[in-house]
């Protein structure tokens, strides 16, 4: 019977490394699903971002042995085109940008501060997203998403925010993170999230002269 | 305050398709209502409407290059008065506004963005204001969503091949079985002489499906009676929220039917 990672990771430290590296060389697609759906701890296999120029993810092995310390072992060093052989580099520079975005606005949230400062760090991360305008045309999904972002800055940047809107921001751009790709369901969440928060991310419409007819008929 | 608020297309669009602040305008203006309604016949009028214009702008930007190109495009459409060309005329009133600097291609690509989530939120959004079996005048009530191809074009394909068949269709009875207060409509709208073009065709569509029964009927007719089917099937202590008050207010009173502007003090 096939053993889960979950169970392997529990066992003896030497034990468990072994078996860990056999089950990820058996399991091709593991990593890059790990990677991407974040949900890493759970599976006892966590990925290391890649940030600035770096373009390499590292994979530890969290060992969780019954009555003894949790162990962390390294299992593997994979350049992000060797893990995504198919896409560009654009695409991995697409999810540093939006990793920094994601960063500041949670440093942003977790680090009290004076209202005029997080006025500053607003405009900075504001600036951030502005920045992304270089991924814009690289595909549907990007553009989706990057237009919901400038929506923000339009609907939200014309006075102070408040933190809870600045917390959803960053929550709701949590379920971006990773993400090379941006299937329609991924942006729904994305979306779904803004709404909860009342985040106003649809582009203002001015309606002159819109008396609501659909000519002709 | 009505139990059931109608939504009609127009108050749709500003309920689901447009911006937030219109949205708010629309639930503040039904907020003491028991159900809002969107009935299939209303969903069809969007989707071979507002939503096949916006749909057709969305594919134009995957065929251009360049905002320009587009802009150029939809000069046309503001001299025809669509209401889809508003929302390019919003977009290039939002670009103005844009703080950071993007060349044509990025203005093109920010917009088809933009469309696409609005095409498939909107519609979502429309769709949940569908009760089910709540269906007055028995327009079809299987319309598919808006679909994506690979290539990134959006594809609505109505069922409209069957529109105006009786076993498809159930507005031909539905006039049939209303014939005395649609006939009423009729003689009342053909004694306007200053009626407008609109007015026009739906004079002559009411008259064409009142005639004695035949097998088919033309669906130009169907889609012609637009505002005459929405408020006639408005429950009668309900009432049908809408922007073009200068149609359905006239049409409204001539079969007993509460109408409202979609801003407060409009025509309760």
């Amino acid at each position: 019977m096939k053993e889960s990672l979950e169970n392997i990771v529990t066992q003896d430290t030497l034990a468990a490394e072994g078996k860990v590296r056999e089950y990820v060389k058996k399991n091709p697609d593991f990593l890059k699903t790990a990677f991407e759906t974040a949900a890493l701890t759970k599976s006892g296999v966590e990925a290391s971002r890649p940030a600035g120029d770096n373009t390499e993810v590292e994979f530890y092995a969290v060992l969780k042995p019954k009555g003894k310390p949790d162990d962390i072992v390294r299992l593997d060093t994979i350049p992000l085109d060797q893990l995504y052989p198919d896409l560009s580099s654009k695409r991995f520079r697409w999810a540093r940008a939006i990793d920094s975005v994601i960063e500041l606005a949670n440093e942003i949230v977790k680090s009290p501060s004076t209202e005029v400062h997080v006025e500053s760090e607003v405009s900075t991360l504001f600036g951030r997203i502005l920045a992304l305008k270089e991924f814009l045309g690289m595909s549907s999904g990007h553009n989706q998403v990057i237009s919901s972002l400038f929506a923000i800055v339009a609907n939200e940047g014309r006075s102070p925010v408040p933190e809870e809107k600045v917390r959803g921001l960053a929550e709701a751009l949590s379920t971006l993170r990773h993400r090379v790709h941006l299937p329609d369901a991924v942006i729904e969440v994305f979306e779904d999230r803004l709404d909860e928060f009342g985040i106003d991310h649809l582009m203002p419409m001015t309606a002159e002269g819109d008396d609501g007819e659909d000519r002709p008929h | 305050m009505a139990k059931t608020v109608h939504i009609d297309t127009s108050a749709l669009v500003d309920l689901c398709f447009w911006d937030k602040e219109a949205r708010a305008v629309v639930l503040a203006r039904t907020s003491g209502a028991s159900e809002l309604l969107v009935t299939p016949y209303v969903l069809f009028e969007l989707a071979r409407g507002f939503l096949s214009y916006l749909v057709a702008l969305h594919n134009k930007t995957l065929q251009f290059t360049d905002i320009a190109d587009v802009i150029g495009y939809g000069r046309r459409l503001y001299r025809q008065g669509y209401r889809q060309a508003a929302v390019l005329q919003s977009y290039e009133t939002y670009l103005r506004g844009q703080t950071t600097a993007l060349n044509g291609s990025q203005q093109l690509a920010l917009f088809e963005g933009d469309l696409c989530k609005r095409i498939r939120r909107g519609w979502r959004c429309a769709e949940n204001y569908i009760i089910p079996r709540r269906n007055p005048c028995g327009c079809r009530d299987d319309l598919p969503p808006p679909v994506r191809e690979e290539n990134g074009h959006y594809r609505h394909k109505l069922p409209t091949a069957n529109c105006g068949e009786l076993e498809n269709c159930g507005i031909r009875d539905y006039v049939l079985a209303n014939a005395t207060e649609f006939k009423r409509v009729r003689a009342a709208l053909e004694s306007n002489e200053t009626r407008d073009d609109e007015t026009t065709k739906r004079v002559k569509a009411l008259r064409e499906m009142v005639k004695l029964p035949r097998k088919i009927f033309h669906k130009r007719h169907c889609w012609n009676l637009g505002d005459v089917v929405i408020v006639h099937e408005t429950a009668k202590d309900g009432a049908v929220l809408t922007k073009n008050l200068r149609h359905f207010v006239p049409i409204g009173q001539i079969v007993g039917r509460t109408v409202w502007g979609v801003e407060r003090g409009q025509a309760d």
